[in-house]
């Protein structure tokens, strides 16, 4: 009992802010449960189980099941592919023009996801495709039947996209990567590619396998770009396109809403995410194995790329083109047109800046950028302060639920963002209800919580790899020169993650900047962010005005980016380690 | 003697008229003064409120300081005015239904969308009915004062005090001309099952337009032909997003709403688009604005909702979006699609047209029409 209290004062602080943190998803995840065992809204009596029965029909099992493990599947290998070879080469080598590179990077994803499909369609297509035109000019056929339209080419830009993704995740441990073990390796007569593969990779793979099952829960809860590229039918249906379409159906006449079938493909979106979990347990077990930083001093070491340095760059560079230049140069290309149209001579001669002088009245004026840059500071700051606490407790802590609660944290990602949205939408309800001088659902404040509930996921996927390369020896060191819990997260971990803090709260933020999901459902009269502008011009046939906007965000959020790496330290080096000074 | 009862009778009338004129007059005069006075209350009352949240169409968002500029000074108000159209209509009366049966205040005091959408919450009892409704309208629409407009004809039975009306969406066929010439077009909407069609042409998740057409077709061959329109169909899209793959040359043809065909025209006249109206029937359906209950400025929202059907505000929000209004007529623009409509003549229906087609629209809500509706979706996207 002595020993129970010792060890809760110890961590009184980190316990009860992820205890807050866990009541709160834990209860948003019981009630989309509980959604699917509702008939129509949640606040009405009656039992159902016809969402569950309504899934196990041949068209969910042979083609939407089947479909949607191809894209996310896909979507992991493509980033993967691009993503850890971009982390080792921007973050362990002495390459040029590293932090415009990993600007870039940053900067992509505040494009948003439609944009890039349109861009995409309009340079691979059977139809328009630029590329087909190129080639079947080149070999002298009709047309080429390459095109993004279909499953493969929706997993291939997904990928594309959530590269970035990966690449952030995985940085934070990449960097902290102790250079003794590679020098050891090369006393040993390792050469480089045995270090990296033999030495360097296992020390990172439960960063890279956290990233993987983020990257697949993201990618297949991800609807817009599918919706466009396979449209809204059932020519290549997907798990998000359907949970999209049961809560927004779009008959003019009765027909209810079904919220419980949103829980339902919820649950199935997050069914795959349990096995990943499994594996990624099993390696949080074993995690003393990937303490990588210890007390003993160390700087960490760039590698010369030699040979290898033309091709490094060269595999950035395309990327780059691929994923960032491209869909820019579409958006660019949209925002000077009345309407969307291939290059040719005709278009040329309708280029003007006119939708330039629209886009901030039509999406409402400078309130807007104002919420917008609310909404990315706090849940910035918020997803930082939380995601620590709760690694702290998961990684630093001998509790036997500590797994059960990262487990929640986990989850509360693969819930489709629409259904945890709604969830939290009645909760507001309910709380104007009882208490009606607060409003909830009516202001910024709901938006916030959502993004940062649904982006302790990715939080905490790196603070734990994060807390994980931190050695805890240096906590014991701390302690016993009489430093209390707060103290030593503060003096001693925080400025050895800082670089993987920094890079969570900027990561969180342009997220929430371009999440449009969860704020187009809770959007209001008072809490109209950017992204539900550019997405709602863009859907209304304004996307002249909607690239506008996007081309002006893009910019600003760059110009931010390089701001805060700045701050960061520029090419974010870890501090050299000496003893901690405790006690002082 | 003959002659003399003549001139009795032709006096006695004649007297009887003017006195009849000036019966009604002092009625006209009598009911002036009492709309005025109610207006001036509402103004009053309003005022207090000091504001007011709203919502309007998506697209109008360039035009929101010039409307609610607009309102505010067509009623001498000083109040905040709040309007959204970010949010589609859908969406804005999903959550309203949910915030209602919560019992929370509704987060809109007005709000505006599809005519079905205001029956079933009317049916609910979930609407304000504005009283004296008719001489409220005749106050603030100087067309319906002047008898030029009925004021039923902006708040038909059963939305009658209720809900007004002030915009309308006619549904037509968009096509590239330089992918479809004029005479390859479809004749009729049933004839988009030809599969000539294939792989040209875009369906919609709304299906509004489709759901009549049994109105006009057997219900079974109408499945049979929403079928084939769905395979020929190369995706379902929403009606910008296809409009847009029209002008870029990927698709051929899409039905769609009529509006996007002068939206586009507007910004380049030269656009490779065209409008086709369907020889069977072309669908109207109306947008109406209403008060929910509960509403925390029902005053402010009362004086936006009837402003809304105004000549006033048409003319503004056309700056942005050409909704017409083609019941009304009242602009330029929605004379201009009017008589695009009525020059192609083609039959247009609504669901409130005579009793077919409202029993059709009242069959849709029965256990047997939603389990047709599911088949009709399923059958245009290819969804199973």
């Amino acid at each position: 009992m002595e020993r129970l209290e010792r060890i809760s004062r110890v961590n009184l602080l980190p316990l009860s802010i992820s205890g807050l943190v866990l009541v709160w998803l834990l209860g948003l995840i019981l009630f989309v449960v509980y959604m699917t065992f509702v008939p129509g809204l949640p606040m009405e009596p009656g039992f159902t189980l016809s969402h569950w029965r309504n899934i196990f029909r041949p068209y969910v099992l042979q083609e939407v099941i089947p479909n949607t493990a191809i894209v996310g599947v896909g979507s992991v290998l493509v980033a993967l592919f691009f993503g850890c070879p971009l982390a080792w080469i921007l973050n362990r080598t002495a390459i040029p023009f590293r932090d415009t590179f990993v600007t870039l990077m940053a900067i992509s994803v505040v494009v948003p996801g439609f944009v890039k499909a349109m861009g995409w369609m309009m340079l691979l297509n059977e139809r328009i495709g630029l590329i087909n035109k190129a080639l079947a000019g080149l070999l002298g056929w009709e047309s080429v039947p390459l095109g993004v339209n279909n499953l493969y080419g929706t997993a291939w830009l997904m990928g594309l996209m959530l590269t970035p993704t990966l690449f952030f995740l995985i940085s934070g441990p990449i960097r902290a990567l102790d250079p003794a073990f590679e020098e050891a390796a090369s006393v040993a007569r390792a050469n480089r590619w045995q270090t990296v593969l033999r030495i360097s990779l296992p020390l990172i793979w439960p960063g890279i396998l956290g990233g993987a099952i983020y990257i697949f829960m993201t990618a297949i809860s991800i609807f817009e770009v599918p919706a466009l590229l396979g449209g809204m039918g059932g020519q290549m249906p997907v798990l998000a396109t359907e949970l999209f379409y049961e809560i927004h159906p779009p008959s003019q006449t009765a027909l209810e809403i079904k919220y419980g079938a949103a829980g339902v493909y919820g649950a199935l979106m997050a069914a795959p995410s349990f096995i990943g979990m499994y594996f990624y347990y099993r390696g949080l077990r074993q995690a003393r194995r990937y303490e990588v930083i210890t007390g003993k001093g160390y700087r960490p070491r760039l590698m010369d790329a030699g040979r290898f340095r033309a091709l490094a760059l060269g595999f950035v560079v395309l990327y780059l083109v691929l994923a960032v230049a491209l869909p820019m140069l579409v958006l660019v290309w949209a925002s000077l047109l009345p309407y969307l149209q291939l290059p040719s001579p005709e278009a040329f001669s309708k280029l003007s800046l006119s939708n330039y002088r629209k886009f901030l009245p039509a999406m409402g004026g400078a309130v807007v950028i104002r919420n917008t840059a609310l909404l990315m500071a706090s849940v910035a700051i918020s997803v930082i302060v939380l995601s620590f606490m709760v690694s702290w407790v998961v990684v630093r802590t001998r509790y036997r639920l500590r797994f059960a609660m990262d487990g929640v944290v986990l989850l509360s990602h693969a819930i489709p963002s629409l259904a945890f949205a709604f969830a939290l939408f009645v909760v507001g309800l309910m709380l104007s209800r009882w208490f009606p001088a607060f409003s909830l659902s009516d202001g910024l404040g709901i938006i916030v919580v959502a993004h940062v509930l649904h982006r302790l996921a990715y939080g905490t996927r790196i603070t734990n790899a994060a807390l994980l390369q931190v050695h805890h020896e240096l906590e014991e060191c701390a302690r016993v020169c009489g430093a209390r819990t707060f103290s030593t997260m503060w003096r001693v971990v925080i400025p050895l993650v800082r670089p993987s803090l920094v890079f969570a709260g900027l990561w969180t933020a342009l997220l929430s900047f371009s999440e449009v999901s969860m704020a187009l459902f809770l959007t209001s009269t008072n809490n109209k962010v950017l992204s539900v502008g550019i997405w709602s011009l863009w859907a209304t046939g304004y996307g002249g005005i909607a690239a506008a906007a996007a081309v002006v965000v893009v910019t600003i959020m760059s110009l931010l980016v390089f701001v805060a790496l700045a701050l960061s330290g520029g090419r974010i080096t870890l501090p050299q380690m000496v003893a901690p000074h405790v006690g002082r | 003697m003959r002659l003399l009862l003549a001139k009795t009778v032709l006096c006695a009338v004649a007297v009887g008229a003017l006195l009849g004129t000036c019966f009604d007059r002092s009625a006209t005069a009598a009911s002036a003064p009492k709309g005025k006075q109610l207006l001036d209350d509402l103004i009053a009352q309003a005022k207090q409120e000091g504001s007011l949240n709203a919502n309007i169409r998506p697209g109008l968002g360039p035009v929101i300081p010039d409307m609610a500029n607009a309102f505010k000074k067509r009623f001498g108000l000083d109040i905040q005015v709040n309007l959204d159209a970010l949010t589609t209509e859908n969406e804005l009366f999903a959550k309203l239904r949910a915030t209602l049966k919560a019992g929370a205040p509704p987060q809109l005091d007005m709000i505006g969308g599809p005519e079905t959408r205001h029956v079933e919450m009317i049916e609910e009892g979930t609407v304000n009915r504005i009283d004296n409704w008719e001489l409220l309208l005749a106050e603030v629409h100087p067309l319906i004062r002047s008898g030029k407009v009925k004021a039923e004809q902006a708040s038909p039975k059963p939305l009658s005090g209720y809900s007004f009306l002030w915009s309308t969406v006619g549904k037509a066929l968009l096509y590239n001309p330089k992918s479809l010439s004029k005479a390859d077009l479809p004749r009729t909407r049933a004839d988009l099952a030809d599969s000539k069609y294939k792989g040209k042409l875009a369906t919609s998740n709304f299906i509004e337009a489709w759901q009549m057409g049994i109105v006009f077709y057997p219900k079974d061959h109408w499945l049979e032909i929403a079928d084939k329109v769905g395979k020929n169909a190369v995706a379902v899209l929403t009606f910008a997003a296809s409009t847009e793959r029209i002008l870029l040359g990927e698709l051929a043809l899409a039905d769609s709403n009529e509006y996007y065909y002068w939206q586009v025209k507007e910004k380049d006249p030269s656009a490779p688009i065209g409008l086709h109206w369907f020889s069977d029937y072309t669908q109207v359906s109306s947008v109406y604005n209403m008060v929910p209950k509960g509403s925390r400025h029902p005053a402010a929202a009362t004086l936006f909702a009837l402003w809304m059907t105004t000549p006033e505000a048409e003319e503004i929000w056309q700056r942005a979006v050409p909704y017409p209004n083609i019941v009304f007529g009242q602009t330029k623009v929605s004379q201009d699609i009017k008589k695009a409509i009525q020059d192609s003549k083609s039959p247009v229906v609504t669901w409130y047209d005579n009793a077919k087609t409202l029993e059709t629209y009242k069959w849709y809500g029965t256990k047997e029409g939603q389990e047709y509706y599911n088949k009709l979706v399923k059958a245009l996207t290819q969804r199973r």
